[in-house]
């Protein structure tokens, strides 16, 4: 079956309108969410010392390592390096 | 064992779990090639890099990060200082490891701290709104008597509502943890992936939420609950309001009979309400209620006021037996003075006597209201025993009779003289003997129902009462003191039910025994007594009685309600009071802002009254409603009318041709005006041009004040009889004239005469003798400068009608000619009187007259 792009419009809206329906009460719930996770000070302190240790494992790598791309990229795994920010 | 809490929070620490496994596997697998590229004659670095793997391994199955970071902690510790021979070079690269576990191993233990904060502020708010809806589902309950239906109405909304929160909290958590985890993959820091987290929880709840529960459901059945919530609020109010109207007429209703004030009605209202309410089932109202307690207050001369049980007997024999209040009030009065009973105890033997009449079979309405208005003769023959008067009351209904009569007839036979004459009469004119001893001694003891039986019986012997002539008879009722319809109904009643309802009498007199020895009664007796005699509710239908539960029923509801109107009217009252001074104020305001307005309709009023009279009736009937406006308003009027009359002449040309006549007529008649008021005129002008300060037109509305004084004038004159030279004239009629003078009548004086002639005959009119007072003052001046102005006014309304001659120049260069000629003569005499002194008054009655001529 191919859509055409009229259908396609049609679909999405209807799709959206499906979505709007709730949301009146996702908002006043995500809104209560999101008040609350402004006032949680650990939720600040938690962010802080995750990147910390991201940061500091990423130093020390590069460090050890005389910030050689190479050695890192052949001792650490991409989804490891992603992980601690190296951009390569 | 892991509670609730924890395998939830496990379970949404899933996600996160996945992203360290994969970079565990991913690190696990660097250590393999670490081992893999490690020489073998140094098997330190291999050991090394297996503990680390196996530490990773741990990982992977208990998923505990802190044992993790403390092992691997360890680990770097120990690999600082360790040799690793043949491997060192790839010692940094193990190192390098080490340090990338722990940091992942420590970002992540943070990262699901955030997530496990995440779920718990989402848990806490939708606790909070499941709270929410429960409190709103509890107020609802708690709405009297519709509560519990209007709430079984909102559960299915609740439901829903509930459905959606929990739904919305997956939805969140989810979706923060996804996207949280991507975003950490992607290498976004902890705090943007924590923004992203965020994102993707918003998003996550308001999907999860879509579908499942329409806002448009949602939003319809919350207005709808809060739209019917509020109507229903609204109709309690009415309800309680209609109740409370009820309750507070009735209270006034009371007020106003019996003259008593608030303060003194004491606990009133409420016994109002509480009987009315208690007794609705007999259909008593609020208004029953208060109609007999000021019934009974009445009867006591406002002394004392009806306790809570006697005004609930009132109104339940009332409604139930048909004996209103007033003769229930009357009756208790009665049994007090004759027994030294309390009201309560009294009330009581009123209903022992109801429900004896009800037992011997005759109206209790009927016995009752012979009691009350034979209370005094009551008093006199029973020696104070109510019981007695109760039985003779009931016992004489039941013979045809009443107290009224048998006293009656007990006072005729206790007249012995007459009584016994008569008694001798009757047996004469019937040729038999008549004996009423029997009758008058059982009379004289107050056995007033032996008394009438024995009267009977002695009249029964005398044969058929119809049967009698007409002295027969005549005799028959002055012996016996009763009218013949009376006479004959108990003759009839004794032989048709002789002996029938003698149990029935027993029974009632049984009754009355018993009932009337009680000396002491309570309140609390006295109502449980009225509310069960009441309830045999003997006066009403079944439809009756139908229609009253259920108003009884409404009642009920109504009650509940009317508490609610009370504060609510006293909030509004105080409000309504504090207010009081600030509309007061405002309507000063009011009143000053629209001051004038008001004057300016007036004047508007005035001008159309002018207009109207001036072409309905004239110029005459113009100055009639001058006169009637009096100086000032006519002055302002005509004034107003002028300049209005100028602009719209001046804006709308297309309008004169139309109207050019009628103001032709309007300004030759002001024209005609001036010229009589000629006089009087130059001073009206000079002042209000001067005063008013509005210039010619004003000279112009002037005109009219002009009028009045003229017409004032005019009048003056007339009833003056002027003379000319020696001869005397009035009305155009010569009075009297000099023996020596010479008189010529003809229709044109000018042809015989020269001008100076004609002019002195012009003098006998009231106007030629002001126009010739002013000009022998001015030596001749001022009758052409008047004649000039008459002119020029009669063209006036040419000049405005046409437009084509605006000239108010010209006019006013006359009237000021006519100033400077008046005020250099200031005072103008007619015939030895100085009338200019009466223009000015009249002008000073305009306002400060200034330019008064003096």
């Amino acid at each position: 079956m191919k859509i055409t792009k009229k259908e396609a419009v049609l679909f999405k809206e209807s799709y959206n309108r499906h979505l709007s329906e709730g949301s009146l009460l996702a908002k006043l719930f995500t809104k209560a969410v999101k008040k609350g996770i402004d006032k949680d000070p650990n939720i600040a302190k938690a962010i802080k010392k995750a990147d910390k240790a991201i940061d500091n494992a990423r130093a020390d790598i590069e460090k050890k390592l005389n910030g050689d791309r190479g050695a890192i990229k052949k001792a650490i795994p991409l989804s490891a390096r992603k992980y601690l920010g190296f951009d390569y | 064992m892991a509670s609730d809490k924890q395998i939830q929070n496990q379970k949404e620490l899933n996600a996160l779990q996945s992203l360290t496994m994969s970079m565990t596997s991913d690190m696990s697998k660097a250590m393999d090639d670490i081992i893999a590229s490690s020489d073998k004659r140094n098997k330190k670095l291999k050991e090394d890099a297996t503990i680390t793997k196996q530490i990773l391994s741990d990982l992977k199955e208990t998923g505990d990060v802190n044992k993790t970071i403390a092992q691997i902690s360890t680990q770097i510790g120990q690999t600082k200082n360790k040799e690793y021979g043949v491997n060192e070079k790839q010692k940094l690269s193990y190192q390098a490891q080490l340090s990338a576990i722990k940091g992942i191993a420590e970002g992540q233990k943070q990262a699901a701290k955030l997530s496990v904060a995440v779920a718990d502020v989402s848990d806490e708010v939708a606790n909070k709104l499941r709270s929410g809806l429960d409190n709103i589902d509890g107020f609802i309950n708690r709405i009297p008597i519709i509560g519990p239906a209007l709430s079984n109405a909102f559960s299915p909304l609740k439901e829903k509502l509930n459905k959606g929160i929990d739904r919305a909290t997956e939805g969140m958590k989810n979706g923060f943890n996804r996207q949280f985890s991507r975003a950490l993959a992607n290498g976004d820091g902890m705090a943007k992936s924590f923004s992203k987290g965020i994102t993707g929880g918003i998003k996550g709840a308001t999907k999860a939420i879509s579908g499942t529960l329409g806002v448009s459901t949602a939003l319809v059945g919350t207005l709808m609950a809060v739209v019917g919530i509020g109507y229903l609020i609204y109709k309690a109010f009415g309800i309680g309001l209609k109740r409370f109207k009820e309750l507070d007429a009735a209270a006034n209703e009371f007020r106003n009979s019996t003259g008593l004030l608030n303060s003194q009605t004491g606990d009133l209202n409420k016994n109002i309400q509480n009987i009315s309410v208690a007794m609705a089932g007999l259909g008593v109202s609020a208004s029953d209620v208060a109609g007999a307690a000021a019934a009974f207050s009445n009867e006591m001369r406002g002394t004392s006021m009806a306790s809570k049980g006697v005004l609930t007997s009132m109104v339940a024999m009332e409604k139930s037996f048909g004996v209103s209040a007033s003769t229930q009030a009357k009756v208790n009065d009665a049994f007090q003075l004759m027994s030294g009973a309390s009201a309560e105890t009294a009330q009581s033997m009123i209903q022992t006597t109801i429900a004896a009449a009800k037992t011997a079979g005759v109206a209790p309405a009927a016995v009752m209201q012979d009691i009350a208005e034979n209370a005094e003769a009551g008093m006199m023959f029973f020696q104070g025993s109510t019981k007695a008067l109760a039985k003779a009351a009931i016992e004489a209904r039941k013979m045809g009779t009443s107290i009224g009569e048998t006293t009656k007839v007990a006072e005729g036979l206790l007249d012995f003289e007459s009584s016994i004459t008569k008694e001798l009469e009757l047996g004469a004119m019937l040729g038999t003997r008549v004996n009423f001893n029997k009758a008058r001694a059982l009379a004289f003891e107050g056995d007033m129902i032996g008394m009438q039986k024995a009267v009977n019986a002695e009249v029964s012997k005398l044969g058929d009462i119809n049967k009698m002539n007409m002295y027969q008879k005549k005799a028959l009722t002055d012996a016996t003191g009763m009218d013949l319809k009376s006479l004959i109904k108990q003759q009839q009643i004794a032989k048709k039910f002789k002996g029938i309802d003698d149990e029935k009498l027993a029974a009632a007199n049984a009754l009355l025994d018993r009932g009337m020895k009680i000396n002491d009664i309570t309140e609390e007796q006295l109502a449980s007594e009225a509310v069960r005699l009441g309830n045999q509710q003997e006066m009403q239908s079944k439809m009756t009685s139908l229609s009253n539960t259920f108003k009884a029923l409404g009642l009920q509801i109504k009650d509940a309600f009317a508490p609610m109107v009370g504060p609510i009217i006293e909030a509004a009252t105080m409000v309504g009071k504090l207010l009081m001074p600030v509309f007061k104020v405002l309507g000063v305001v009011i009143k000053a802002v629209l001051s004038p307005l008001n004057f300016a309709m007036k004047i508007i009023g005035n001008i159309y009254d002018l207009v109207k009279a001036l072409t309905t009736d004239g110029f005459g009937g113009f100055l009639d409603k001058v006169k009637e406006m009096g100086p000032l308003m006519s002055g302002i009027s005509v004034t107003v009318g002028i300049i209005g009359l100028t602009l719209v002449s001046t804006l709308v040309p297309a309008l004169i041709a139309g109207a050019g006549s009628l103001i032709t007529m309007a300004g030759a008649a002001v024209g005609w005006a001036i010229s009589m008021a000629a006089g009087a005129i130059a001073a009206i002008a000079s002042a209000s041009a001067a005063t008013l300060g509005i210039g010619a037109l004003a000279i112009a509305g002037g005109i009219a004040v002009a009028a009045v004084a003229m017409n004032s004038a005019t009048a003056d004159a007339e009833s003056s009889i002027p003379s000319v030279d020696d001869g005397v004239v009035k009305d155009r009629q010569v009075v009297s004239t000099h023996p020596d003078d010479f008189l010529i009548a003809t229709k044109k004086p000018e042809s015989l005469f020269g001008e100076s002639m004609f002019g002195k005959l012009m003098s006998t009119t009231p106007l030629g003798m002001m126009a010739n007072s002013v000009n022998d003052s001015t030596d001749g001046g001022i009758s052409n400068v008047v004649g000039g102005i008459s002119n020029a006014m009669s063209g006036i309304g040419s000049m405005l009608g046409t437009g084509q001659e605006s000239n108010d120049e010209k006019l006013i260069s006359k009237l000021d000619e006519l100033l400077i000629v008046m005020k250099g003569n200031k005072d103008v005499y007619m015939d030895g009187k100085k009338v200019t002194a009466g223009v000015s008054n009249t002008v000073d009655k305009i306002g400060a007259n200034s330019y008064a001529i003096v």
